[in-house]
């Protein structure tokens, strides 16, 4: 059998030269035959018969009639331009719509680590001390490797200026246990991680290494400065490798040890032993299940902390540390639905264009099967056609997604900087994943026309009467279609419309301060290795130019920002107040100096604001938001009452307005204020309220930091309402493409019902032109057609409502202030489809009441 | 058109096994298998081009026989085709099948 296969694909080159030869052994054949006095052509039989029979037996006879098919369907697709151009470009974007939200779909849920079988990969459910990292690293026996993980941007210079990079703390195994290679240099190893406080290294990603050093095999064993810090680089792991996260990318990796130079702000914690803040994460050891890695570290676990009775739970760790599956794992999913509805209307669409297509070519069908084609071939043939128009469709759609995608990457990475940019680059899944797509539309739009269209009980025959028996059931099939568009769109547009209520209530909510012209300068002096004592002065020093900066009205340094990443909470006691459990005795913490409440647009309900009177030495005070006062207070006025935090007091000075510091959607939480002077000195993020256009403010403030140390990065600025905008990332895009799918799924059912009514009209102008001639009037005749328009629209609504009521609950946790089954957005996508379908109706129904009947009765 | 390519249809697959054999003397071209086919069935058996032709294709690519150019007595250029060895197998093969499949059919038609 593969012998044959192979013989066949050698012969494929020689084609033309085997039909030579076949030709000259038959004519041998026919002299010789007529020489020794037989007849020929009665002897010998169908000669081009015994020809072609002979020449199919090397051929490939499947893959030739596609061939052949596809041949004759191009030449037909390109005699109607206007036909295959509509049908590309609908699957374009159908298809190129499924294709980009799926490389999301992927690089969010499906996507695993690029290391060597990432499957035997676990995460941790847990955030352990680097002591117990250390422990667990070294006695447990189910793992192939075992690491603690932290990220943090730092400062990477080789020198000169200096630039934020994504750095990742590691413990000794790390990159053990992902089995990466160096590309130069050596990684990090158990001994490193150990003896760093003495002798910092660092391993480079390949990318940095590449944008950085060019490359250069001579990095290793060179100095770079991390956070201020100099460290000697060991080596650059292997081209593909990005770290932990799925999509993300690492640029230095450091040991863990170092931490102290990423988190100076804590400076002294003892962040080795006593402090939880390193992601655990290991490789089963062949053969050992998930499970029972988990009994086994379970005791392991309570051995070296017998304090902790918690359960440990490992999960599946193939994706990495994948932050993005619970932020937009759902959204990315609902999306994935829409978008698959989207390219069914658009099917029902081709289907229907391609019913009224196989109408036009019912003749030539007839005419064909009459003289001896099969049914099959026909069928085969009109399928090659759809699934051309599919490859197509496919090949356009797939760079509409690339477009779709990096348009999409760059409204979700704004705000962001570099190096916490997400990455979804679509791989060989997404290729195939399109290419599966375009065949399965292919025969999703093309089996049912060519079906009905080669039916030989629906076929006019070779008669020209046009009232042939196929019309009832072609037109059914072709009204069915239209219905079923309208059901989907209606699905479509009230699943939009849920969305954009949803987005517009989320811009409406009040938020508690103002975030519009509020610049928050993040710049950490303690990242260039000042010490604590230098970075207060410093902080200050900006804090007190930046106040008498022009156009500035009030600034603040505070830990804490809203829709910041900092977020501080902290166990709290408070006399007379007893606590359920442990988690509803606990508050926000946020470290502020004086102004902070003016520069955010807050207000003091109650007490005093913070002054330069509370400081290090002053007794420790607090002001509390509202939440806190209902929570801890029963709503009674708390000034003056102390409450405890960390075995000591602190007095509560005054109570503010509530705000909504943790994204719109959340709610405001139980908050503590503190004097910054109190509490932390670094990590700090400077607020800077202006009076008039915050972008002409910003260049003066980063000439003051420039001021006093060149070499100090500046690790954000920004304008708060740009976080406000950014937490609104995701609905803003589900808003904006949902109704961008439904006004495209409403165009597609409008396409249809056209088509529908104006092929029905064209069908029965005689009979329009009869109904003039006895007298009818142009009302009488266009009701005759919207009643049929009206039909077809109420009963597409009827289904669709139902079936949008029931599917958006699927939508339910993505909405805000509207409720799934909200029956005012279902009214306003009823009546905006029954607008659709008007304009849809109107045009075919302005024609048909202007048909001429004198003209009409001469038709055909 | 509808016209029979030979007198006596043969038995499905019979024809490959009965060119193979015509072969295994030597070398011979197309028209030279069917004329020594008729000969020798004493003209019972009249392979048709329509048939003959497809048969030796098949046996081509199969491998069972192998065909070179050459000149015929009448001084045509001629396709003269030969046995390779996997076509001596299979002649075997095909030749102890037939004779199985004969010798059943007789038992049948000559049972009591």
């Amino acid at each position: 059998m593969v012998n044959v296969f192979f013989r066949k694909l050698m012969l494929l080159w020689r084609r033309r030269r085997l039909d030579r030869e076949l030709a000259e052994e038959m004519e041998t054949h026919r002299i010789l035959l007529a020489r020794d006095g037989g007849n020929s052509s009665k002897l010998m039989g169908n000669i081009t018969l015994a020809r072609e029979e002979s020449r199919d037996m090397w051929t490939f006879q499947a893959l030739e009639w596609i061939l052949q098919d596809a041949r004759h369907a191009l030449r037909g697709l390109r005699r109607s331009p206007a036909f295959t151009a509509i049908a590309i470009a609908s699957l374009a974007l159908g298809i190129g719509a499924n294709t980009a939200i799926f490389s999301f779909v992927n690089a969010i849920l499906l996507k695993r680590l690029p290391v060597p079988e990432p499957e035997r990969l676990v995460t941790f459910t847990e955030v352990w001390n680097l002591d117990t990292v250390d422990k667990f690293a070294k006695q447990a026996t189910a793992f192939d490797g075992m690491f603690g993980w932290f990220a943090k941007p730092v400062s990477f210079s080789t020198g000169e200026t200096a630039q934020w990079v994504m750095g990742e703390l590691v413990t000794g195994q790390y990159f053990q246990t992902f089995q990466v290679k160096p590309a130069v240099g050596r990684l990090l190893n158990e001994d490193d991680v150990r003896d760093a406080r003495g002798n910092p290294a660092c391993v480079l990603s390949y990318e940095l290494w590449q944008r950085e050093f060019s490359g250069d095999p001579g990095v290793v064993g060179r100095s770079v400065f991390l956070n201020g810090h100099a460290y000697r680089v060991l080596g650059v792991t292997a081209r593909g490798f990005y770290g932990a996260v799925l999509q993300r990318r690492f640029d230095v990796a450091m040991p863990a040890t170092r931490v102290g130079d990423v988190m100076p702000a804590f400076g002294g914690v003892d962040w080795l032993n006593r402090l939880s803040w390193m992601s655990p994460m290991a490789r089963l050891k062949p053969g050992v299940t998930r499970a029972e890695a988990q009994q086994q570290a379970q005791v392991l676990f309570r051995q070296i902390d017998p304090d902790k009775q918690r359960d440990l739970l490992l999960e599946d760790g193939s994706q990495g540390f994948n932050s993005m599956r619970s932020e937009f794992g759902r959204p990315v999913v609902a999306l994935m639905a829409v978008v698959a509805l989207v390219l069914l209307v658009t099917c029902a669409n081709l289907a229907n264009l391609l019913l009224a297509r196989a109408q036009a070519r019912a003749q030539e069908f007839a005419v064909r099967l009459s003289i001896g084609a099969s049914r099959a071939r026909l069928i085969r043939q009109l399928l090659v056609e759809s699934l051309l128009l599919a490859i197509g469709g496919g090949i356009a759609g797939v760079m509409l997604a690339l477009w779709i995608n990096s348009t999409l990457l760059a409204f979700m990475n704004t705000g962001r900087s570099a190096s916490m940019a997400i990455h979804v680059a679509p791989d060989a899944r997404v290729l195939a994943f399109s290419i599966l797509l375009s065949c399965a539309t292919a025969i999703l739009f093309g089996l049912l026309p060519a079906w009905q269209a080669t039916h030989p009980t629906l076929l006019p025959g070779l008669k020209q009467d046009s009232a042939a028996s196929g019309y009832t059931s072609r037109v059914m099939l072709r009204r069915s279609l239209v219905v079923i568009q309208i059901a989907l769109s209606l699905v479509i547009v009230f699943g939009a419309g849920l969305l954009t209520r949803t987005l517009r209530t989320l811009g409406t909510v009040d938020l508690g301060f103002q975030p519009d012209r509020v610049i928050a300068l993040q710049v950490d002096p303690a990242a260039n290795g000042h010490s604590s004592a230098e970075v207060t002065t410093i902080l200050d020093h900006i804090l007190q130019r930046a106040q008498a900066l022009p156009g500035v009205r009030a600034a603040s340094l505070a830990a804490g920002t809203p829709n910041g990443s900092m977020e501080i909470t902290s166990v709290i006691e408070v006399p007379g107040y007893n606590a359920k459990d442990a988690k509803s005795a606990g508050a926000v913490f946020n470290f502020i100096s004086p102004h902070y409440f003016e520069t955010l647009g807050q207000s003091l309900l109650r007490g005093r604001f913070f002054d330069e009177r509370d400081n290090r030495n002053s007794p420790r005070v607090a002001i509390v938001n509202q939440k806190f006062v209902r929570h801890y207070f029963a709503g009674l006025d708390p000034v003056g009452r102390k409450f405890l935090e960390g075995g000591g007091e602190i007095e509560i000075a005054g109570v503010v307005s509530d705000s909504r510091d943790y994204g719109v959607r959340t709610g405001p939480r139980d908050t503590v204020y503190m004097p910054e002077k109190q509490g932390q000195t670094s990590g700090l993020t400077l607020l800077v309220r202006t009076d008039g256009d915050p972008q002409r403010v910003i260049p003066s403030l980063l000439g003051i930091v420039q001021s006093i140390d060149p070499r100090m990065p500046v690790f954000s600025v920004h304008t708060l309402d740009m976080d406000v905008e950014a937490g609104l990332t995701t609905e803003r895009i589900l808003g904006y493409l949902s109704t961008l799918f439904a006004a495209l799924a409403t165009l597609l059912a409008g396409i249809g019902l056209y088509g529908v009514l104006a092929y029905s009209i064209a069908r029965r102008t005689r009979e329009i032109g009869i109904r003039f001639a006895i007298g009818a009037q142009r009302r009488d005749v266009a009701g005759l057609f919207a009643r049929e328009s009206l039909i077809l629209v109420l009963v597409g609504l009827i289904i669709g409502a139902p079936v949008a009521l029931i599917s958006a609950r699927a939508l339910r946790t993505l909405l805000f202030g509207v409720g799934a089954t909200d029956p005012f957005t279902l009214l306003i996508s009823v009546i905006v489809l029954a607008l659709a379908a008007l304009l849809a109706t109107s045009i075919p129904l302005w024609r048909a009441a202007r048909v001429n009947p004198e003209i009409a009765l001469r038709w055909e | 058109m509808g016209e029979r390519s030979s007198p006596t249809e043969l038995l499905p697959g019979t024809l490959d096994l009965l060119i193979l054999r015509t072969l295994a003397p030597g070398r011979m071209h197309g028209y030279g298998i069917a004329q020594r086919l008729k000969e020798v069935s004493d003209e019972v058996l009249q392979v048709g081009e329509s048939s003959l032709y497809p048969a030796l294709q098949r046996l081509l690519l199969n491998g069972w026989v192998k065909a070179e150019w050459g000149v015929s007595d009448s001084n045509r250029r001629a396709r003269y085709y030969t046995l390779t060895a996997a076509g001596c197998k299979q002649l075997a093969r095909e030749r102890e099948q037939f004779s199985r499949m004969i010798a059943a059919i007789h038992r049948v038609l000559e049972m009591a």
